[in-house]
């Protein structure tokens, strides 16, 4: 077995995956703000719904995946039903393993970096056809799709086939997207521009959405908007009626509500408090004599991805716990170990499955503040499990990211660069002082935060913003940095020269 | 043997938090100010990110209507 790795039976496929080409020369800012505006274009457009579903279908779905959905960006009933969970998955998979050396590769070699990448887009490939096959498997489908009876018709294998080929396709394409971005043609990483892109969408989507939508089971009809639906049915004349509708507000589970809004907020300021926080080694030139500096190590040194990590971690937990929960009971495994593992619950008015029991109910997060507060053994657990999660990948991620304490000495000596009052050969010692401590405290707070949302009824989407948030710094640094050296774009030279 | 077991396990966390807590104080934290003028940075980018995500969201209604 000697000299063989698990890495090159990646190889095998390189020649038949599609890949983009790196960029041969470096892009140019302004078509790096074209190739931006456009794939979030494309990525947006994912939301139109699936062919061969009845319309509004998202609200006749029973969904069992709704407390996740907001973090992945997958939005029911629509071209982006996996949203980024394939992806994100895969990348987390191949850089853990790479981290803990479960793999042998050497990422500073062209060659491995190569099948490294494609390793990566191979899993998030095979992954969406898995969840894509269990979602159809486990009957999410059958009660929306168009000319279906389930209690009356045999199978509707043409529709599935259908459906499966139009949620594969386009996670496929969205995978690719995301090597687009990767490879350079843009600002940041590609996952976390999406996803901020989708948390800004949705909570601008969330508060003042115009399009009315029929609720479910009832026959009422309500604006999406949270804060739209308030200012519809606010009559001056019966004050009576109006604390109901703000209560309503406040509350309803189907749409959006003006708590989760409320939460996001509250989260997006405490994300950029911590953002702000850091500390300021001072450095001086090795050159030039008198030149010094200060270079900045962040709290938030890791940004956001161990809190999606953690949630990644969790989520597939969730994903392939309810699959696993329909295998076995359409296999008819005894009860008891289906509801071991998880027992489901509709909830008439909302159309959610509800967790009631089992091993994935304390893993899931809380739909409610009233129920934090019911069932604290699951709170606790569910919180503590994401905040270890979190520490645990911030820990490794300082070291296995390219900006470990050593690369960073590396870098300082390569710039000319050393901190004040200290030899060369102390550097990498005094920043490993400084950094494992402050990626790992920096996960912690923001976990915390991340839990905190999440406990009060957030849903998912305090999680989100939180990812949202910290990933948009890192895309708006890349555009100021690159909008400063090449020295303004040609876009507002132009519009300048207008005037 | 098991009392050293548990006090190491207890250490961890406890280490943990004071060079954490310890980290934080050290940290240069920003002022009302500076805090003010990150949130408007921000908060305006996200909301013209969001508008416009949302513009294109709104332009599936009438694909909506062409295919379903």
């Amino acid at each position: 077995m000697g000299g063989f790795r698990l890495l090159d039976l990646v190889q095998f496929f390189l020649p038949v995956l599609p890949e983009i080409e790196s960029p041969v020369e470096k892009i140019a800012f302004d078509e790096k703000v074209v190739y931006t505006v456009g794939g979030a274009f494309i990525f947006l457009l994912g939301q139109l719904p699936l062919y061969g579903l009845v319309s509004n279908a998202q609200f006749a779905i029973v969904d069992p995946l709704y407390n996740i959905r907001s973090i992945f960006a997958m939005e029911k009933g629509t071209l982006l039903e996996l949203g980024l969970l394939p992806v994100i998955t895969a990348a987390f998979i191949w850089q853990v393993a790479a981290g803990l050396r479960l793999i042998n590769a050497n990422l500073g070699l062209r060659y491995d970096r190569e099948l490294f990448q494609t390793g990566q887009k191979l899993t998030a490939f095979a992954l969406a056809v898995v969840y894509a096959a269990g979602l159809i498997y486990s009957g999410y489908y059958d009660n929306v799709i168009r000319g279906y009876d389930p209690l009356k018709d045999s199978t509707p294998i043409g529709s599935y086939v259908l459906l499966f080929t139009q949620i594969v396709s386009w996670s496929w394409l969205v995978t690719l997207m995301v090597e687009i971005f990767d490879k350079g043609y843009s600002f940041g990483s590609g996952v976390l521009s999406f996803l901020t892109l989708q948390v800004a969408t949705n909570t601008v989507a969330d508060l003042i959405g115009i399009e009315v939508f029929k609720v479910f089971n009832s026959n009422k009809s309500e604006s999406y908007g949270a804060l739209m639906n308030l200012v519809r049915n606010f009559s001056l004349f019966s004050p009576k009626k109006n604390a109901a509708t703000i209560w309503h507000a406040f509350t309803r589970i189907q749409l959006p509500n003006l708590n989760q809004f409320y939460i996001s907020l509250l989260t997006i300021g405490g994300v950029i408090l911590l953002q702000n926080y850091r500390i300021e080694i001072p450095i001086r030139s090795t050159k030039v004599r008198g030149m010094s500096n200060v270079f900045p190590i962040r709290l938030l040194y890791t940004g956001g991805l161990p809190v999606l990590f953690a949630f990644t971690v969790l989520a597939n937990v969730q994903v392939f716990g309810y699959f696993s929960t329909v295998v076995l009971s359409k296999l008819g495994a005894p009860q008891l170990l289906v509801s071991l593992l998880g027992k489901f619950e509709l909830n008439p008015t909302s159309n959610n499955l509800n967790l009631k029991t089992g091993i994935l109910f304390y893993l899931s997060n809380s739909t409610s503040l009233l129920q934090t507060l019911l069932s604290p053994i699951k709170t606790v657990v569910y919180a503590f499990s994401i905040v270890v999660l979190s520490v645990w990948f911030a820990n490794k991620w300082s070291y296995i990211s390219g900006s470990s304490p050593k690369d960073i000495a590396k870098q300082f000596k390569d710039q000319g660069i050393s901190i004040s009052g200290k030899r060369d050969i102390s550097i990498a010692k005094e920043l490993a002082r400084v950094i494992p401590v402050a990626s790992v405290s920096g996960a912690f707070l923001l976990a915390g935060l991340a839990v905190a949302g999440e406990l009060l009824g957030g849903l998912g989407k305090g999680v989100a913003t939180v990812v949202g948030v910290s990933s948009a710094f890192g895309v708006l640094e890349e555009f100021m940095l690159e909008y400063q050296q090449s020295g303004g774009s040609q876009f507002t030279s132009a519009l300048s020269g207008l005037q | 043997m098991a009392n050293e077991g548990l006090e190491k396990l207890t250490e961890v966390p406890v280490e943990f938090f004071k060079d954490g807590s310890a980290f934080v104080k050290k940290c240069h934290k920003p002022d009302q100010k500076e805090y003010l003028k990150i949130v408007k940075a921000v908060g305006v980018g996200f909301i013209m990110m969001g508008v416009v995500g949302y513009a294109v969201k709104l332009l599936h209604i009438p694909i909506r209507y062409l295919i379903v």
